[in-house]
């Protein structure tokens, strides 16, 4: 298995998770799609719903209850978190998943649980 | 102690004053459950956001009138929380008879105008006419600027020297040339809430217009306060040009 970014952020790339939700369906790849935002989310969610080898990094999740959002809706198992620094501030992606209403091991799943176990780190890499 | 660990005991301002003067409540069509007064005021105590001033999007996106009523009632009884008139320029008589109507609502401080969302140019006759009596009114104007809008704004401050703007987002993805535009009208602040939190922003923002124009904004409840906070942490600001982005300079702005 190996990680495939995708980068779908911006205003006007509604179907992008969409086309690589179908590429997830005609190979056996993990792909991890960045750039999931308020006006994609919907479609983020239903991809994901539909192909359980999508992973979603959380640089621009920036609605309000985001992050509890998707861990209710796909699950923590499937979220990464990454900053996009040093384009954007750190802290911008890094506040909304500390004030979260999600449970500890959800945000320890996202920050550093689920790369961990995709790239096979041990905890002696901590 | 993690470095997550360190930083998240207790609201992400401290104890700062934090006045957030870009919200909003109602729905949106995305996918998110924080659409409520009630919902906004829980996320405002969770950040330790002491003040919010908000349209509704009813207003923004529809029906401006109504959006305005259901506003009205929905922070009637709330402490922190003020809100923005929507106007829609195309309906210029009706515009007017909202400011009368809420002229004398202490809770409704400032005006709203969205010209992406609603489809007009600031510089127009029947938004110059709506800004004629919000001039007398004395309040103070958020304006929308994404995409474009910078330069209607600026002339528009030019034509208004007496009315504060506030340019929401600053510009958008053109936030260079909403920062130097602002330096050229005294009368506008600088509010950067954006899909986009580029790093060096704000600091930009403060070395071309000085920090006493700049204000802290969130477009919450569509994005998350924290995140719009993020760039404000990270851009390296002292307590007291923190605190005053935060709180001082919308004191004045709103006369809190």
């Amino acid at each position: 298995m190996i990680i495939c970014p995708a980068r779908v952020g911006g205003h006007q790339n509604s179907g992008v998770i969409t086309d690589i939700a179908w590429l997830a369906s005609q190979y056996n790849v993990r792909f991890l799609i960045t750039g999931i935002y308020y006006g994609n989310l919907a479609e983020a969610i239903a991809a994901a719903q539909r192909r359980e080898n999508i992973f979603f990094e959380t640089h621009l999740l920036n609605s309000p209850d985001g992050f509890e959002v998707m861990v209710e809706q796909v699950g923590s198992k499937r979220l990464l978190y990454g900053s996009s620094s040093p384009l954007h501030s750190v802290n911008s992606s890094l506040l909304p998943l500390i004030n979260a209403s999600i449970q500890q091991d959800e945000r320890d799943d996202i920050l550093y649980g689920n790369i961990q176990r995709e790239l096979g780190w041990n905890n002696a890499h901590r | 102690m993690t470095f997550y660990m360190a930083i998240s005991n207790g609201s992400w301002g401290g104890t700062m004053r934090i006045v957030d003067v870009h919200g909003h409540i109602g729905n949106w069509g995305f996918p998110m459950r924080c659409s409520t007064v009630n919902h906004l005021v829980d996320f405002m105590m969770r950040c330790g956001i002491e003040r919010t001033i908000v349209s509704h999007s009813l207003a923004i996106t529809y029906d401006f009138v109504e959006g305005n009523r259901k506003l009205a009632e929905a922070i009637e009884d709330q402490d922190g929380v003020w809100g923005y008139l929507v106007l829609n320029p195309h309906y210029v008589q009706r515009s007017l008879v909202e400011l009368d109507r809420y002229r004398d609502n202490p809770k409704f401080i400032g005006v709203k105008l969205h010209p992406e969302q609603q489809g007009y140019r600031l510089m127009h006759r029947n938004v110059l006419e709506i800004l004629e009596r919000v001039s007398e009114l004395r309040l103070p104007v958020l304006v929308h600027t994404f995409p474009g809008q910078i330069d209607g704004l600026c002339q528009a401050a030019k034509e208004f020297p007496d009315v504060k703007f506030i340019m929401g987002h600053m510009g958008g993805n053109d936030w260079v040339a909403g920062i130097e535009a602002a330096a050229q009208r005294r009368n506008i602040w600088l509010e950067p809430c954006s899909s986009f939190p580029d790093a060096g922003k704000i600091s930009q923002a403060i070395d071309t217009v000085g920090v006493e124009r700049l204000l802290f904004g969130s477009d919450s409840t569509l994005l998350n306060p924290a995140f719009i906070w993020g760039m404000l942490r990270d851009a390296g600001l002292s307590q007291d040009d923190l605190q005053q982005i935060a709180w001082k300079n919308a004191a004045d702005v709103f006369h809190f």
